[in-house]
């Protein structure tokens, strides 16, 4: 019998203990003879902070890192521990998700009553001075265990349970609390905290730690069904903001004070404190938190590279809403935020005076717990590349960039472009005139505006400037008829690569054009292939807005029989039949004029004035006739198609009676033979 | 045994009997459901209420309770944000109401009274007995019903609508980010878009579309049925910079202004720009790649598209398709000019000079266009011209691999130029000859130099100018004992003196020189200054002509004493130009001094213009191209009427200069172009020879010049080649 009973009563036990059997207490030096209690964990579970009465029974922070898959030798938060007197109570420690702030509950001096709760914020590797959380949470009576949500929105803590009469309810010889909640305003100010409801305040509870998922609570509970003393509890809030029926977690509870959960943003491990020491045991599915993410970094000063107080504000993307708005820790820049599965967020970075920076993630499929590290740049300057165009051409401009802010005209900046690009380096958070001027250019500004959210701190901005022109009338006509002829006129910049090509497309009215020329600049003209005229030669086609008349009128001879065109740019060297290199362009007009008239037979003519014996002027024009010759059909024109003649003095077209005239008599002429 | 049975079962009901949930205990709604609604549990009551239902299905006033409490979530939550919990409840409210009306009795109202406060009026309040008549309540019930039928019809419109819009401008904000954060600029955008960019760019536009067209009906759901604390507007704002405006986490339509980018008109105008401008500028950019290729495989000409590459420069400057397209067009001039070269024999120096000039023109333009080709050569650039660059190049490494080849070509073209310029130059400065005048020796090429170097007797040739039938025209001056300078200007042929003029001053304590010579149809023209002898400060300055026969046609003054350094005739014009600097003969720049530069009619010496820049250096040279002239020489510092100045690299000292050349045109005066040769080494130009208008020859040393000896300390020897756009494109390194 007895061993039956013994056997049935093996059972009974062995269910529990074989869950028991995974809780562990974590090992020394973290566990001592002392005693450790409310044990709490940073999002990524790489820092435990905790309280101890190892230092000759005075309770005290400590504070140790995971490294290696050890934790290291506690280490007292001296800040917070040497704030107030040695009989002081310090406890309750809990940190916030984004590890920047840690709170905790003491009865320090300058407090409100009894124990009220402080903050202490870190810097860099060590915490600053405690801080009151103020008159709206603290009262003169007691307020403890304080624990933040990740969203940093909502403060969970207790008071202790009083009866009408004000007396401080117990069970048996442990002390009541209720767990209450404050949260932030739109102000970013606590508002008057509210007694959670029943199903989670029935009377005998302490210890709330709200996951990471904000709406996870475990609390710790005397109440029917449970195993021990106070035992550990789970109630999930739902969208309409209610909480759930408390769930016994089990798998946790003893029949001793099991208290002070704490679980890491993976949701997976619980830490908690029962017999003294701080316990681990790995948290069954079903009792898990929602599943998250981690996103870690740093927000530093691009330029300096040094960390910055900054903003994250995380919204839901489907709505906009903003769920959260974090502040970083302005000693080194570090950011934690935690982000539960189901929707899909939007994250923006933002410092007044800096670039903003966001980006997204989509968790509505999310399979598991993620630790992400992003650490993100924000700038105090945009470097705004100007580059300062030609309007017409796109070719660069040496141009001033004058830069004035919008509001107050001030003028910051004075800038040259060199190669026609420069950088102008503008603070963020203001509106900016640019006004870029240029010599024979019209003046253009813009405005940049980097007043509002401005995501990239590189841009570029073309300043296309139009020069100064002048109108221009180009007339291409018939030579005999004076009728207009539709042939393509281009004109060439001598100054720049601009070339403008007017053709039936640029006036109603065939070889009547009308064209904006720049005012700085000359331009050579040309008639391009004119079908069935000779081609044009001038000896000065150059063209000026400044010209007196700014008119061209430029006739063509028709190609027939007896049409003689002088070769205005055919020249010699002095005194010999030697071809100028200068006359390669008009030579190459000739060799376009044969080979797109294939029939076409000329005569090519040279006449010198009456400088020098008749002989010698005569011998002088037949060899520089010849030399045309030779030139043309060095580039394949036929010789059957070409008559080299010298004419000496006998054919002048001018009297041979000053330095102009006979100019003009020395000439070259091409001679229609046959067509 | 049985004992033992007995405890196991006594002990396993025990336990089961801790399990049991309590709501096996009967719910008595008096006791356990009111007392909760009226301390305010309504979360407890909602739930018991439901358990209570399941067993007293006809629990009239059940329902009536649920009603309640589902209006009061219906009204706690937020309609646009926590819509559907509103719609839930709503649907609830519809659902306990009707159930409520449906099963409502006088009965029911005599008996349970107390139930239903709501109804309750001061006389029941006081009496504390109520009495509530049916048709009290009937109608107060049916109104609920029906609003709340409203109510869930129209907010269901609003939510589908607000929610469409969200939707689709958070779809738009994401499309269009993506495109910021893919392109750096604009014209990027524009020269890299393929079908998918333009697939997204019309998903945008349909994206915003359709947010506005969302938007506008929410405005209209919402004037048809408002919400309170919603009455959203919204503002449209344009696009104007890419990457500045339009970028933005996302929009709070929350907010009562909300301000939209026109994410539409920004994408279409996209769109139309690749469709409009960019698809046809690629078109005539792969038939243009295609004929330079051509052209250059097969040795032809070919004319680059200049208006084309303009257009490109729009959109991609200096880009890689350009600089190919240049590299083929130069490489196959190259050809031809080689092709040229190899039938052209006996020829004389100077044309060897001129076609080797060729040669090097085509050659050094085609080895900048490939090393601008091969830098530009990136996956980026490669994107860029992909659908045209694979007729030749399947794969940026393709191309790479082609432009290696072709590197290593041109490399050696212009190893063989280089090696073969030295010598051209070399053998056509030293084909001037050396004469004699009586029995002095009397080089026809220029032998200037400082005039306290100049010895007693000594002839020196300022310039010299040979015509085309190989005659030279010599001008300059002789020393005396008493360093008196004496005036010469001489026609030499065939190595012998045709003809002298001299020109001496009466007085010993005045010189006269001739600084300058050109040649004109029939002689030539000449500068002649008289000075002082000693500091040769120049009192008189004039241009005097001669006639091919050595006569002395004409003398013609000059309104100025600076000393007239080169006299050009254009024969096109008619007209002469004549560059003077400094205030004695040959004065070195000791300080930052005018340069004049004039321009007359010929016939009778009027005017053209007349120009000045200022400069700390030395004039080369003036060169006559097309249609204009070219100053050439050597700056410390130069500065400009128009205000544009330069400073040589090595401006710590005077004497530190670098390369300067000047274009001015004929008839307007114009400067047409301007070009410096930087180098941090200090390098000067002494002689310049003009092979073709494609062909500068700048000839001097690298090392520092000292202005006053006008002596240099040179280091090496200097050989830079213009063309006349002033383009420095020899040597083909760049300093």
């Amino acid at each position: 019998m007895n061993k039956n009973i013994y056997l049935f009563l093996l059972c009974l036990l062995c269910l529990p203990t074989w869950l028991r059997a995974q809780k562990q207490p974590l090992p020394p030096p973290i566990n001592t003879a002392a005693i450790e209690y409310a044990p709490t964990v940073s999002a990524d579970g790489r820092t435990m902070i905790f309280e101890t009465n190892r230092n000759n029974g005075k309770w005290e922070l400590y504070v140790s890192y995971l490294r290696d898959g050890r934790w290291t030798n506690p280490e007292p938060i001296d800040s917070v521990n040497m704030y107030g007197g040695d009989t002081d109570l310090i406890g309750g420690p809990s940190i916030s998700y984004d590890g920047n702030t840690l709170y905790f509950f003491a009865s320090f001096k300058d407090g409100y009553g009894r124990e009220d709760i402080y903050y202490s914020r870190r810097i860099g590797d060590r915490w600053s001075k405690p801080k009151n959380i103020g008159p709206v949470i603290n009262t003169p009576a007691y307020e403890g265990f304080p624990c933040i949500s990740a969203d940093g929105k909502t403060l969970y803590f207790i008071r202790e349970s009083t009866d009408e009469d004000g007396d401080i309810l117990t069970r048996g010889d442990a002390i009541c609390y209720r767990i209450f909640a404050a949260e932030k305003g739109k102000d970013g100010q606590w508002q008057k905290p509210y007694p959670l409801p029943m199903p989670i305040n029935l009377g005998c509870e302490k210890a709330p730690r709200i996951m990471s998922d904000n709406v996870t609570l475990i609390f710790s509970s005397i109440r029917e069904g449970g195993i021990g003393e106070f035992d550990l509890y789970l109630s999930r809030r739902n969208e309409e903001g209610d909480w759930s029926n408390p769930v016994l977690m089990d798998f946790a509870s003893t029949p001793e004070r099991d208290q002070f959960a704490s679980v890491s943003a993976s949701g997976d491990l619980l830490y908690f404190v029962t017999n003294n020491d701080i316990y681990t045991v790995p948290i069954p599915p079903k009792f898990r938190q929602n599943r998250n993410i981690t996103i870690q970094g740093y927000i530093r000063d691009g330029e300096s590279r040094q960390g910055i107080g900054a903003y994250v504000n995380v919204y839901d993307a489907e709505t906009t809403e903003q769920l959260m708005r974090l502040e970083n820790n302005p000693s080194d820049g570090r950011y934690t935020v935690v982000l539960s599965e189901g929707k899909r967020y939007i994250i923006e970075v933002e410092k007044q005076g800096y670039t903003v920076y966001f980006f997204e993630f989509d968790l509505r499929k999310l399979d598991k717990y993620q630790e992400f590290e992003r650490d993100i740049e924000l700038f105090r300057t945009a470097d705004v590349h100007v580059n300062a165009i030609d309007r017409l051409i796109y070719e660069p401009l040496n141009a001033q960039i004058l830069v004035t802010k919008q509001e107050g005209e001030q003028q910051i900046a004075r800038q040259q472009t060199e190669n026609g690009r420069t950088t102008l380096k503008l603070p963020i958070g203001a509106s900016y005139r640019l006004k870029v001027q240029a010599d024979n250019y019209i003046d253009t500004s813009f405005v940049i505006d980097l007043s509002r959210k401005v995501r990239y701190n590189v841009v570029e901005k073309d300043a296309i400037l139009r020069p100064e022109t002048k109108e221009y009338e180009i007339v291409v006509k018939d030579l005999e008829t004076g009728e207009g002829l539709p042939f393509t006129v281009v004109l060439v910049n001598r100054s720049r690569d601009e070339v403008i090509t007017l053709d039936e497309n640029s006036s109603n009215t065939p070889g009547y054009y009308k064209v904006h020329i720049r005012e700085s600049d000359e331009y050579e003209l040309e008639v391009r292939n004119p079908a069935g005229y000779a081609f044009y030669s001038d000896k000065n086609p150059v063209i000026s807005a400044k010209d007196a008349t700014r008119k061209k009128v430029i006739e063509l001879a028709p190609l027939k029989i007896g049409t003689k065109l002088t070769l205005n740019n055919i020249y010699f060297e002095t005194g010999s039949a030697e071809l100028s290199d200068a006359s390669e362009r008009e030579l190459k007009k000739v060799i376009e004029l044969m080979r797109r008239n294939p029939t076409l037979k000329i005569e090519l003519a040279a006449h010198t004035d009456d400088k020098g014996s008749e002989a010698f002027n005569q011998r002088l024009s037949q060899a520089r006739a010849q030399s045309v010759f030779n030139y043309l059909k060095k580039f394949g024109i036929p010789e059957d198609r070409m008559v080299p003649k010298g004419y000496g003095e006998s054919q002048p077209i001018v009297p041979n009676d000053s330095d102009e005239n006979r100019a003009k008599n020395r000439r070259c002429e091409l001679i229609v033979i046959a067509i | 045994m049985k004992q033992i049975i007995y405890k196991y079962w006594l002990l396993l009901l025990l336990c089961c009997a801790s399990l049991a949930p309590a709501y096996g205990q009967k719910i008595k709604y008096s006791r356990d459901i009111y007392p909760l609604i009226q301390e305010g549990n309504y979360l407890q009551a909602y739930r018991m209420l439901h358990i209570y239902l399941q067993k007293e299905p006809d629990a009239i006033n059940a329902y009536y309770q649920l009603a309640r409490i589902s209006e009061q979530r219906a009204n706690r939550f937020d309609p646009l944000l926590q819509g559907h919990i509103v719609m839930r409840y709503a649907d609830s409210c519809i659902y306990y109401f009707s159930e409520f009306d449906k099963r409502l009795t006088e009965k029911e109202l005599r008996k349970n009274a107390e139930y239903y406060e709501d109804f309750f009026d001061e006389e029941d309040k006081a009496s504390g007995k109520p009495k509530i008549e049916i048709s009290e309540v009937k109608p107060v019930i049916e109104q609920k019903i029906a609003h709340y039928r409203r109510l869930k019809e129209n907010l269901s419109t609003i939510l589908r609508h607000f929610g469409k819009a969200v939707e689709h401008y958070d779809a738009s904000l994401r499309l269009y980010n993506g495109l910021t954060e893919q392109y750096y600029t604009y014209k990027e955008l524009l020269i890299l878009a393929d079908e998918n960019v333009i697939e997204t760019l019309n998903r945008l536009a349909l994206h915003y579309d359709s947010t506005v067209y969302y938007l506008d009906r929410y405005r209209q759901a919402l004037d048809q049925y408002p919400l309170e604390g919603y009455n959203q507007r919204y503002t449209v704002r344009p696009i104007v910079d890419f990457r500045i405006d339009g970028v933005e986490p996302f929009v709070d339509f929350l907010r009562p202004d909300i301000q939209l980018w026109n994410y539409a008109q920004w994408a279409r105008q996209t769109v139309e720009n690749i469709q409009k401008e960019i698809k046809p500028l690629k078109q005539s950019l792969a038939a243009a790649f295609k004929e330079a290729i051509q052209a250059a495989d097969n040795k032809q000409s070919y004319e680059i598209d200049r208006p084309l590459l303009l257009k490109l420069n729009r959109y991609d400057y200096n880009s890689l398709i350009s600089n190919l397209i240049e590299y083929y067009t130069h490489k196959s001039a190259y050809a031809q000019a080689e092709q040229i070269a190899k039938l052209e024999t006996n020829l004389d120096a100077r044309e060897e000079a001129q076609q080797f000039s060729e040669l090097l023109f085509y050659g050094g333009k085609a080895r900048e266009a490939l090393s601008a080709s091969l830098a530009a050569a990136n996956e980026k650039n490669f994107k860029k011209y992909e659908t045209i660059l694979n007729s030749r190049y399947t794969s940026l490494n393709t191309l790479r691999q082609a432009l290696s080849q072709e590197d290593a070509w041109i490399n050696q073209e212009v190893r063989r130029l280089e090696t073969e310029v030295k010598d051209q130059i070399n053998r056509l400065l030293e084909s001037m000859p050396v004469t004699s005048y009586e029995n002095v020796p009397l080089p026809t090429a220029p032998n200037w130099r400082p005039l306290d170097e100049v010895k007693e007797g000594e002839w020196v040739v300022a310039e010299s100018v040979k015509d085309g039938a190989g005659n030279y025209y010599l001008c300059g001056f002789r020393r005396a004992a008493n360093d008196q300078l004496t005036g010469f200007v001489a026609k030499i042929s065939e190595g012998k003196v045709v003809w002298m003029h001299q020109e001496k001053e009466s007085e010993a304590q005045n010189s006269t020189a001739y600084t300058s010579l050109t040649l004109t149809e029939d002689g030539c023209l000449v500068t002649a200054v008289a000075c002082a002898t000693g500091p040769y400060s120049i009192q008189k300055a004039a241009i005097e002509r001669f006639s091919n026969a050595g006569k002395r046609i004409e003398k013609v003054p000059l309104p100025f004493t600076d000393c007239p350094r080169f006299i050009r005739y254009n024969d096109v014009f008619g007209y002469w130009t004549l560059l003077a600097k400094g205030q004695a003969l040959f004065d070195p720049a000791t300080a930052n001094e005018k340069v004049l530069l004039i321009e007359a009619k010929a016939s009778n010496g009027q005017l053209n213009w007349q120009q000045e820049f200022r400069l700390l250096g030395n004039v080369v040279n003036l060169v006559p191209v097309e249609r204009g002239y070219v100053v050439i020489g050597n700056f410390s510092e130069i500065s400009f009427p128009d205000g544009e100045k330069a400073v040589s690299r090595v401006n710590n000292l005077a004497h530190h200069t670098n390369v300067f050349a000047v274009k001015y045109s004929s008839k307007l005066g114009n400067i047409t172009r301007r070009n410096y040769y930087p180098s941090k080494q200090p390098l000067a130009v002494y002689q310049v020879y003009k092979a073709s208008d494609k062909a500068i020859h700048l000839l001097g040393s690298m090392g520092t010049w000292k202005f006053q000896a006008f002596r240099f300390n040179p280091s090496e020897s200097l050989h830079l080649i213009i063309d006349s756009e002033l383009d420095f494109y020899y040597p083909f390194q760049k300093p």
